[in-house]
């Protein structure tokens, strides 16, 4: 494996998570999440040299909406700045991939998008090929549930399986104050909420939500300085499926299977069982089952030993678009850097972070995170 | 830091804006052979792609290693259901039915990948592995779109 830069998370800060801000625009949630980063970094807006944005036209309503958060980011004097129409995630990693150019030392990534503005269900729908999957009327909830009803035909998965994962998730969600839907439940009490899209019950799937997002990155010399215990980047890859709903196995994640295995080679780390922490981007537990199976981990929420899944709760208790990912790296610096609170998993050394975009998991990425430096 | 009026000072305020953004696209030559089929024939046409098999609805290129061209193929209009999200609240303005209806994908017979598309009657029996078979919308209301097709019906 080439040796490769030392790039680390160092600072992370959020927006709360709420179901509609209505006190602000979307710059105006941005900015203090910004300041808070930059704060606790302990970095003027003149060290950082790169900022990327991740964030979607069609959520915020307006072509090329990236340009109103340029001065919220600090666009003056003119600035190397970047974009990407994906969640911030992938900011991130094009972030880690100019500072493996040498072009850039300390750089912020973003992500906004005030969901609650539209109705995703419409937007996403234009996410789909127009004349036959756009066409037909499909949303997110439908072409997750068309993949879950996969998912249960492959493997023999019933209700009852989704409704455990769900409730595991839930409980973990309650101890997470950086969270939307903060309430535990069992998984009766799950498999008695109606069905939102059937075989996806309401209780498997967060609300709607939005927040903003902004996370500091730095390469080594730069990143001991500004943070005292930096999550390094030990690999990354993201791969991507077929276009097609019908043309792929949408039981299956070959794309998360295959980024993973490039990023664990990069990383040196055996197997996603081999972290301490596991973080899935997975917004309904049929897909955090699929996950699951794509990574070797164990299909059973009560299974024992292992990585801690999902500490945060997951997608599935806070789903604000553009940000759901970056929140997915967040929580491995969290966890890493002593930064998790109660929800700490005690002595974590490695996470495995994941994220997806687009319908029924049709694009994933896979980071290794780690407490020491990878190269040296 | 600047700081903003509380909320509780000011009540919040919106503007309501419908951003609308009208296209017409040319459906290009393969998905226009595909939706001139419906329209004209009430047949169904798959392309023979490259490391793909017979692709209905056909794209273009082989979605695998992207070669162009293959031989058009007519498949069936009856096939089995591979997924199933049956949906109990449409929303109005997106969803083909204001009644409770499933989205479906089906692979057609004759066919190697699975078409998107809705069942709207007898719910209650659909699931993965039901086979089903299309049902037209009437001669004079076909429009070359994919719900010339107006829906599968679950086939005893």
């Amino acid at each position: 494996m080439t040796k490769l830069r030392n790039v680390a998370v160092v600072g992370f800060a959020q927006a709360p998570i709420v179901a509609a801000d209505e006190h602000h625009t979307g710059p105006e949630m941005l900015y203090p999440v910004v300041q808070a980063a930059l704060e606790s970094a302990g970095l003027e807006r003149s060290d950082v040299d790169y900022q990327c944005a991740g964030s979607s036209d069609y959520v915020d309503g307006r072509a090329f909406s990236f340009s109103q958060v340029l001065e919220v980011m600090g666009a003056w004097p003119p600035v190397q700045d970047s974009h990407v129409e994906m969640d911030a995630i992938w900011a991130a990693h094009l972030v880690w991939v100019k500072m493996q150019a040498g072009e850039s030392e300390v750089a912020i990534v973003c992500g906004f998008g005030k969901t609650s503005e539209g109705s995703p269900s419409h937007v996403l729908n234009l996410q789909l090929e127009p004349f036959y999957a756009a066409a037909i009327g499909l949303d997110p909830t439908s072409t997750a549930a068309l993949q879950a009803s996969a998912y249960m035909a492959r493997s023999g998965a019933d209700d009852r399986a989704l409704a455990e994962i769900a409730s595991k998730n839930r409980a973990a969600g309650a101890k997470n104050p950086d969270g939307q839907l903060r309430e535990a439940a069992t998984p009766e009490e799950l498999m008695a909420t109606p069905w939102a899209v059937k075989p996806l019950r309401e209780g498997y799937l967060a609300p709607i939500g939005e927040t903003a997002t902004c996370m500091v990155l730095a390469v080594e010399g730069r990143a001991e300085k500004i943070c005292d215990r930096p999550a390094w980047i030990h690999g990354v890859d993201h791969r991507i499926e077929l276009q097609a709903l019908g043309s792929r196995d949408l039981s299956r994640s070959e794309s998360t299977t295959l980024a993973a295995r490039n990023a664990f080679e990069m990383a040196g780390l055996a197997s996603a069982s081999a972290a301490d922490v596991v973080e899935l981007g997975s917004t309904n537990p049929a897909e955090e089952l699929i996950l699951r199976d794509a990574l070797g981990l164990p299909a059973s929420a009560r299974a024992q030993g292992g990585p801690a899944i999902n500490p945060s709760g997951s997608a599935q208790c806070a789903n604000p678009l553009m940000n759901t990912g970056l929140l997915r790296l967040a929580e491995g610096f969290r966890q890493l850097s002593g930064r998790a609170g109660e929800r700490g998993v005690p002595g974590a050394k490695r996470a495995v972070v994941h994220a997806s975009a687009g319908h029924g998991l049709q694009q994933n990425i896979v980071w290794v995170l780690g407490t020491e430096r990878r190269w040296s | 830091m600047k700081t903003f009026p509380k909320p509780a000072t000011i009540e919040p305020m919106s503007q309501r804006m419908n951003v609308e953004f009208p296209y017409k696209r040319s459906t290009g030559e393969v998905v226009g052979r595909f939706l001139a089929g419906l329209r004209d024939q009430k047949k169904i046409w798959g392309l023979r792609v490259s490391r793909q098999g017979v692709v209905v609805p056909p794209q273009s290129y082989s979605e695998v290693d992207a070669k162009a061209g293959g031989e058009w193929v007519e498949v069936a209009e009856t096939g089995v259901v591979t997924a199933v999200a049956e949906v109990t609240r449409p929303i109005e303005g997106l969803h083909p039915s204001s009644e409770p209806f499933a989205f479906v994908l089906v692979k057609l017979d004759g066919a190697d990948t699975a078409l998107a598309h809705v069942v709207l009657d007898r719910l209650d029996r659909l699931r993965v592995g039901s086979r089903v078979r299309a049902t037209w919308a009437p001669d004079g209301e076909r429009r070359g779109t994919i719900r010339d097709i107006e829906a599968f019906e679950i086939v005893d």
